[in-house]
């Protein structure tokens, strides 16, 4: 028996080194038309390139805790990198886990949403952990997440209500992605003055009716259309 | 060409050069309005209106996350500016919206009204819609 344990050892020893291993995501720092930029780097791709700095951290020190949490888990495949939402922000994550929050600043650096921002990040890195696993990419449209790359849309038809006096003035046609649309309840008008002869009526679509309390935006969705009833 | 014909003309050319070259700060938003229309005042002071927007859904917390954009109304039966309207939505496809057109339709005692972001502000000709820009607020002007 003790002649065969050093060959069980090796055995299972290779087992896991086959079954477990992370993939050695690195970051640096260079500097692009005089400016610190942080990039995360997995073999020779850059799937992300950070240049503001966020949460008391400059761009080099973002990319490198980006790396650290990708290097962090086991047996990375391009499916397990998502979009979803952290707080008020869409994110990047890998098997649920927050890997990096699409900033407005780097949003409108590359002239799109955070959300298509957290779409192009998730793109990239997907396409970097592919080069090194041999494993496929998603096919574009869906994650494995459920989460579409365009996602579905939907319209509905909510109250609008007014913010000063709490009366539901009118209906509102609400659309955007179906999983958002179903959050929202009512849209709340908040109105101002400009002058004598402006009325200003900003339409915020909410997820609740109670207007006493705090109102909180339904990111994602907008109103299209307004109804009156005839009294 | 009758003189009184030909007075009207001038005036005609002299209120649209001062509506294309007179400085905004030395004209109201008011005075605009009631002088030249909803279409000038909204360009000239669409900046002003857009701030005063974000400023009154700032105080409550309700910011929008990405570019706003103040634009006029376009009644899509007469191509008439019929008031204006705060876009938001991505920089890229929010500087391409320079209208809202609004349609109309009732069922009933239901007056709806569709709202819809063009990039063509001629829309008597088609509708040239923008997607994935959405509406924010909208203004009234009582002329």
């Amino acid at each position: 028996m003790k002649r065969y344990m050093p060959l069980a050892v090796v055995i299972v020893f290779v087992t896991l080194a086959a079954g477990v291993y992370a993939l050695d995501f690195t970051s640096r720092v260079r500097t692009v038309d005089g400016i610190s930029v942080g990039e995360v780097v997995l073999g020779d791709q850059v799937p992300i390139r950070i240049r503001y700095s966020a949460g008391g951290l400059g761009p080099g020190e973002r990319a490198e805790v980006m790396a650290n949490r990708l290097s962090q888990i086991d047996n990375l495949q391009p499916a397990d990198i998502t979009v979803g939402r952290v707080g008020p922000y869409w994110a990047v994550l890998a098997r649920g886990q927050l890997i990096a929050t699409a900033d407005p600043m780097h949003a409108d650096a590359n002239r799109t949403s955070t959300y298509g921002l957290a779409i192009q990040w998730r793109n990239q890195l997907r396409t970097a952990i592919s080069q090194q696993t041999g494993s496929p990419t998603p096919p574009l449209g869906a994650g494995s997440d459920g989460q579409a790359l365009y996602p579905r849309t939907a319209q509905k038809v909510v109250p609008i209500i007014s913010v000063g006096s709490g009366l539901r003035i009118g209906a509102a046609i609400v659309a955007g992605s179906s999983q958002q649309v179903a959050r929202v309840n009512a849209v709340a008008q908040l109105e101002g003055q400009l002058g004598s002869r402006v009325r200003l009526r900003a339409l915020v679509p909410i997820d609740t009716e109670n207007i006493v309390g705090n109102l909180r935006r339904v990111p994602g969705t907008s109103v299209i259309g307004v109804a009156d009833i005839d009294l | 060409m009758q003189p009184k014909s030909a007075l009207l003309a001038v005036a005609l050319v002299v209120v649209l050069l001062l509506a294309s070259y007179t400085p905004a700060s030395a004209i109201s938003l008011e005075d605009a309005l009631l002088a030249f229309g909803i279409g000038y005042a909204v360009r000239v002071f669409g900046d002003q209106i857009n701030s005063g927007l974000n400023t009154l859904l700032a105080q409550q917390g309700l910011q929008f996350e990405g570019t706003t954009k103040v634009v006029p109304i376009l009644s899509v039966g007469s191509g008439a500016y019929i008031g204006a309207a705060q876009v938001a939505g991505p920089p890229s496809l929010v500087n391409q919206v320079r209208a809202v057109a609004q349609g109309q339709t009732s069922i009933g005692d239901l007056r709806a009204s569709y709202l819809i972001p063009v990039s063509d502000i001629n829309v008597l000709r088609g509708i040239n819609r923008v997607d994935g820009v959405g509406l924010s607020a909208l203004v009234d002007f009582r002329l």
